[in-house]
């Protein structure tokens, strides 16, 4: 089952970026179609209190997405449950594959990607995902209830997910490669209070170890960065928290990117280096990654498309 | 050897035999009267998971999750449009974890969304994180065997 979908705005991601693009080209009155992929509502979706997106002191995220979803699908964005698994913008109209095997042609494209969490790229993690390593303490944290819990990081998101677990877990060991945390003064000194948290410092993850049947982790080897001294840790969970890079893969051979593959706009533009090709939130922006500036270069993405469009109508 | 299918009733736990032919003719169960597979997703408790799980031979799609999983919520509108699809032949049900914290231990969920595969008496497959509808449509048809 194959379909063609043309559109004059397709829209790829839905975060804060891509449903701000939606209802701006929507009331735009260019009928954008939006594609969700595989983590509709983006990144917000991961965490629970978001007290900085104005008009809300407080707001769970999933709510506020549920909320973006909702505002973009009433000024008409058609939202479709899809992954872009190949984007041609070599020439126009450009053309983008779904994992559905529908076919999107557009004649503008925003892309808002975002970012996702990093792994550590250990193939004994990529076989326990799931399975008791994990990316998301929110989610997964309940499920280790008076259990012992390895957390992979030094910045302020690992720092906050061990805080976060110790609410479940009976010990959390922090494992950093470094002898500092680089988060925030306020979160280490939590940290550092805390008795159930427990850092092992200048050691790196080696190896994620666990069971076949039922499939689960057990533990962990960590190894001295210094003196490659290896030691085991039995855990049940394992989070990886050590931050978030660019989901540029659609568009990393094609367009500029740099800051370690963030995609590079024209300066207080959205544009990038192929004409009607425009990126929006985390996927170009190392600097801010928040959900209030992601969803204002949505705005611009849109605005933006709309000038390009109405000028090939010229 | 008339072709039929066992489905356990996901309101009072009865098990229905349906005629594999008659499976998209809205069949309802003989104890309660409820329709066994209108195309939605049911809300489950361990009770009727663990009977549907040892008797039925129709697949059956069971979603974990939770109130405060985000992507678990995010999800549930494809699970849906996928329980859409998937009828008459196939079910699918969600259990909510936190009501039934058992529930996980026995299955041995560590991370939700975790979606698990069932027919046959036995688990047939398990996919760990959220999936769009199509791709829950595909991973059902693929991994077990449809009836009819
Ligand atoms: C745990 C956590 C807590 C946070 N807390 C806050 C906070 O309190 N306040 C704040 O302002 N910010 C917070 N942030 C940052 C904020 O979430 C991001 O800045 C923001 O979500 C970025 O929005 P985005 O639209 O660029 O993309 P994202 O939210 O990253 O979404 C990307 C979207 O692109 C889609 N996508 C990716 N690849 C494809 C593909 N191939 N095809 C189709 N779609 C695709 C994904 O499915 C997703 O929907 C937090 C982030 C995390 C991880
Ligand atoms: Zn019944």
């Amino acid at each position: 089952m194959s379909d063609t979908r043309h559109t004059k705005v397709l829209i790829i991601g839905s975060g804060p970026a891509g449903y701000t693009a939606g209802v701006y080209a929507s009331r735009a009155m260019l009928e954008p179609i939006l594609v969700q992929g595989m983590e509709p509502g983006g990144q917000l979706t991961t965490t629970t209190d978001v007290e900085n997106y104005p008009g809300y002191t407080e707001v769970q995220g999933p709510d506020l997405m549920i909320k973006m979803e909702e505002h973009a699908r009433a000024m008409g964005t058609e939202i479709i449950g899809d992954i872009i698994l190949d984007l041609d913008l070599s020439k126009r109209p450009f053309t983008a594959k779904g994992d559905s095997g529908t076919l999107y042609t557009a004649d503008t494209v925003i892309l808002a990607t975002g970012a996702r969490a990093k792994w550590l790229g250990l193939p004994s993690e990529e076989k326990f995902k799931g399975f008791g390593v994990s990316a998301c303490a929110t989610c997964d944290g309940f499920f280790y209830r008076g259990q012992e819990i390895v957390v992979v990081g030094g910045g302020n998101t690992a720092v906050e997910e061990a805080l976060f677990l110790t609410n479940f877990a009976s010990k959390v060991t922090l494992i950093h490669r470094r002898d500092e945390l680089r988060a925030e003064k306020i979160l280490i000194n939590r940290l550092m209070k805390n008795e159930k948290i427990e850092p092992l410092w200048d050691h790196q993850l080696e190896e994620v170890v666990g069971d076949d049947m039922p499939l689960g982790v057990t533990g962990v080897r960590a190894k001295h960065v210094k003196t490659g001294e290896i030691t085991e840790i039995p855990a049940k969970g394992v989070f990886i928290a050590i931050g978030h890079a660019p989901a540029n893969e659609l568009v990393k051979d094609v367009l500029d990117t740099h800051m370690g593959g963030y995609v590079v706009t024209k300066p207080d533009s959205t544009a990038t280096s192929i004409p009607g090709v425009f990126a929006a939130g985390d996927l170009t922006d190392h600097k801010y990654r928040q959900a209030v500036t992601s969803a204002g270069m949505g705005c611009m993405a849109a605005l933006e498309a709309e000038h390009f469009i109405a000028e090939q109508d010229d | 050897m008339a072709a039929s299918s066992k489905m356990t009733c996901l309101d009072c736990g009865a098990v229905n035999r349906v005629p594999n032919d008659k499976l998209g003719a809205g069949p309802k169960c003989g104890t309660c009267g409820t329709k066994l597979n209108e195309g939605k997703v049911r809300e489950i408790d361990p009770a009727i998971l663990a009977k549907a799980m040892k008797n039925d031979d129709t697949p059956l799609l069971v979603d974990f999750w939770a109130p405060w999983c985000g992507p678990c919520r995010m999800m549930a509108p494809a699970f849906q449009q996928a329980a859409g699809a998937l009828a008459p032949q196939a079910r699918l049900a969600k259990i909510n974890t936190e009501d039934f914290p058992k529930v996980s231990q026995k299955n041995n969920i560590r991370g939700i969304p975790a979606l698990i595969l069932y027919q046959n008496g036995r688990e047939v497959a398990r996919q760990a994180g959220a999936m769009p509808a199509n791709a829950i449509e595909q991973f059902v048809r693929t991994k077990a065997k449809m009836p009819g």
